[in-house]
């Protein structure tokens, strides 16, 4: 299922760019038989491609691999960047800082939403974060989320997403945003736990 | 978080973050525009960046910007600042060294912040 995603967005950013897959594959340091492959979803598509394809490609972060559970309980545990991660996925509040090495969306959204003491101007671009990277794992992040009993911030980090989205007269991805997300609220995330929390 | 602030939270959050049973003043509106929130992290960067700037000057320097008619501390120049981005630069603030923390700004100065804030 995720290979034939992945095969999916390499397709669509090779086309985007024009390019033919010989000339993808020459850029990418496969061959051509084997982007196929990738594109079709038959093959895995190692994060280092993944990588590379970010660069030459301009395939979306939301393509980089997502952690297992047993990797994700060591790493949240860490102190993190967010400000540095948001800036490296492009977030304009953060534009001046260095960009650092990419994660994906979902990830960078779980774990702050998961800090108990997040920075005001980091949740500021959460809402952002969700707007932009609409085709993210939503699947992952609602699992997760609900797992640390942070649906809460979830659905209210989404709701102003939608409120930004309205604000910038941006239909199209208004009505993008609110497909992806209203098929997710219909399977429960609006599950609320019972103690007031910060954000 | 003091039961103050926590009481503050809960009179003034929005109907959203009611609905969702979250302490924030965050709003949608505050986040409507790109470009404001670009001023917004601007403007906190420029009172950073001053600060750093000043911290080369020499201690006869130094007592040429202390507080005079026109001019206001770092106290000052904070509360033109949103609660959230306040607290945020406070806390930076802790971690300078006394000669950064004497800084001050003059008038003009904070009324482009204030402009920066209320357009």
């Amino acid at each position: 299922m995720r290979e034939r995603i992945i095969g999916n967005m390499l397709k669509e950013a090779r086309l985007e760019k024009n390019w033919s897959q010989v000339r993808a594959a020459l850029a990418l340091d496969v061959t051509q038989a084997y982007l196929s492959m990738l594109e079709k979803g038959h093959r895995p598509v190692s994060e280092r491609l993944v990588r590379k394809a970010l660069k030459v490609l301009s395939l979306p972060p939301t393509a980089l691999p997502l952690r297992s559970e047993e990797v994700e309980m060591r790493v949240s545990s860490q102190k993190r960047d967010f400000s540095a991660e948001l800036s490296a996925l492009g977030y304009p509040g953060f534009a001046y800082l260095r960009a650092r090495r990419r994660r994906n969306p979902a990830e960078v959204l779980l774990d702050a939403l998961n800090e108990p003491n997040l920075d005001a101007r980091v949740a500021e671009g959460l809402p952002w974060l969700a707007m932009t990277y609409v085709d993210m794992d939503w699947a992952w992040l609602v699992r997760n989320a609900k797992v640390r009993d942070r649906q809460n911030r979830l659905g209210f980090a989404v709701f102003l997403a939608s409120e930004v989205a309205e604000g910038k007269n941006d239909k199209e991805r208004r009505e993008s945003f609110d497909n992806t997300w209203n098929s997710w609220r219909v399977r429960g995330l609006r599950v609320k736990i019972r103690s007031a929390t910060t954000l | 978080m003091t039961q103050t602030e926590r009481a503050w939270l809960r009179e003034h959050r929005s109907p959203a973050a009611a609905h969702w049973n979250l302490l924030t003043d965050m709003k949608g509106k505050h986040l409507a525009s790109e470009g404001q929130s670009d001023a917004k992290t601007g403007t906190a960067n420029a009172i950073e960046m001053g600060i750093s700037l000043s911290g080369d000057l020499t201690e006869d320097q130094r007592l040429l910007l202390n507080p005079a008619p026109g001019h206001f501390g770092m106290t000052d120049a904070l509360t033109w600042l949103r609660s959230s981005d306040r607290k945020t630069l406070r806390r930076r603030v802790e971690a300078w060294p006394q000669i950064g923390r004497n800084t001050v700004f003059s008038a003009d100065y904070l009324q482009l912040l204030q402009d920066l804030y209320t357009n």
